[in-house]
């Protein structure tokens, strides 16, 4: 046994922590699950296209939100840590949108 | 390694001691994922936009089995689930739960790849989609394709740190590479469900 194996069953406050997290974690990993499972049943839904893809949209970035939040502990972290991610999760988001308004579809068909 | 000396001096929260008050090694991660957002940001949008400018080149609905990617979405919100858990027990120092959820972490990967091998064989033996058979073809494989290695490496970092695990040169305080490690994993997890929205879901509409 390695002296890495010794296993810590102490009181330390950070351990407590730790075992709180674990009830997070799971009760985020079933949400996630529910989410998907709504996710796949709604694209069949003979809703109008808006509603749905607005639903979708929301549904995923609660999704994203909550991974980065709990499971990449953001949460927990400090706040550079969140706003360094945010500068370039913005900074994609707005190149995307850009591409998306910048490339329109011609009228007269699509290019050869 | 003595518990009192443990507790004297965490090497964990020595990490700690930097200007910015967080483990260098995270922060070189936040800022690596903060780059990766930039580098998927321009492959979605080149997807996206080649499928709008070129709408009838093939039927997405008649090559995707929406099961089978729903399927795989849900063994890679499991991984991440497993690495939140494996994360918390090295913070714990609890070796046995950080290898078992680690290798269950590996395993799930795994099963995502395979999951992503059998889907690209069947579209390219079944369906008649190659890389080249179509500009929905080249900018799919593209994605998916660039995803499938992130997740690869993903596993194959974490594979290497659970065996690392079994040495005696593993301390405590590569609890924080397990972390990194950690962190890159979940960045998989949340382009995976971005991609699974806006690749996949928005063709059903």
């Amino acid at each position: 046994m390695s002296h890495a194996e010794h296993t810590d069953t102490g009181a330390h406050p950070h351990i407590v922590e730790e075992h709180k997290k674990y009830f997070t974690f799971f009760n985020v990993a079933i949400s996630l699950i529910l989410i998907t499972a709504v996710e796949i049943v709604i694209i069949y839904v003979p809703l109008h296209t808006f509603i749905v893809l607005s639903s979708l949209a929301v549904l995923s970035l609660v999704k994203f939100l909550a991974v980065i939040w709990w499971f990449m502990h953001l949460r927990w972290d400090k706040a550079l840590c969140t706003i360094l991610f945010m500068i370039g999760l913005l900074v994609a988001t707005g190149t995307v949108t850009a591409l998306l308004f910048l490339f329109d579809v011609d009228p007269n068909g699509p290019p050869l | 390694m003595s518990e009192t000396a443990t507790h004297a001096a965490d090497p964990i929260e020595e990490l700690k001691n930097t200007n910015t008050g967080v483990e260098n090694k995270k922060m070189a991660m936040w800022a690596f994922l903060a780059s990766d957002c930039m580098f998927f940001g321009t492959l979605i949008s080149t997807h996206l936009i080649y499928r709008k400018i070129y709408p009838t080149v093939v039927e997405p609905t008649d090559i995707f089995d929406i099961e089978l990617t729903g399927f795989s979405s849900f063994i890679l919100l499991m991984s991440s689930f497993l690495m939140a858990l494996s994360v918390s027990a090295a913070h714990k120092k609890n070796i046995k739960s950080m290898r078992l959820f680690l290798a269950g972490t590996v395993f799930f990967g795994l099963i995502f790849l395979g999951g992503q091998v059998y889907e690209f064989t069947h579209f390219v033996h079944d369906k008649d989609l190659t890389l080249s058979s179509s500009v929905f073809g080249s900018t799919f494989y593209v994605l998916t394709g660039t995803h499938g290695v992130h997740v690869a490496l993903g596993v194959l970092w974490l594979f290497s740190w659970l065996v690392f695990s079994y040495t005696k040169k593993f301390k405590w305080v590569h609890a924080i590479d397990i972390e990194t490690a950690g962190l890159y994993w979940h960045f998989v997890d949340i382009v995976w469900i971005i991609i699974f929205t806006a690749v996949y879901l928005v063709e059903y509409l």
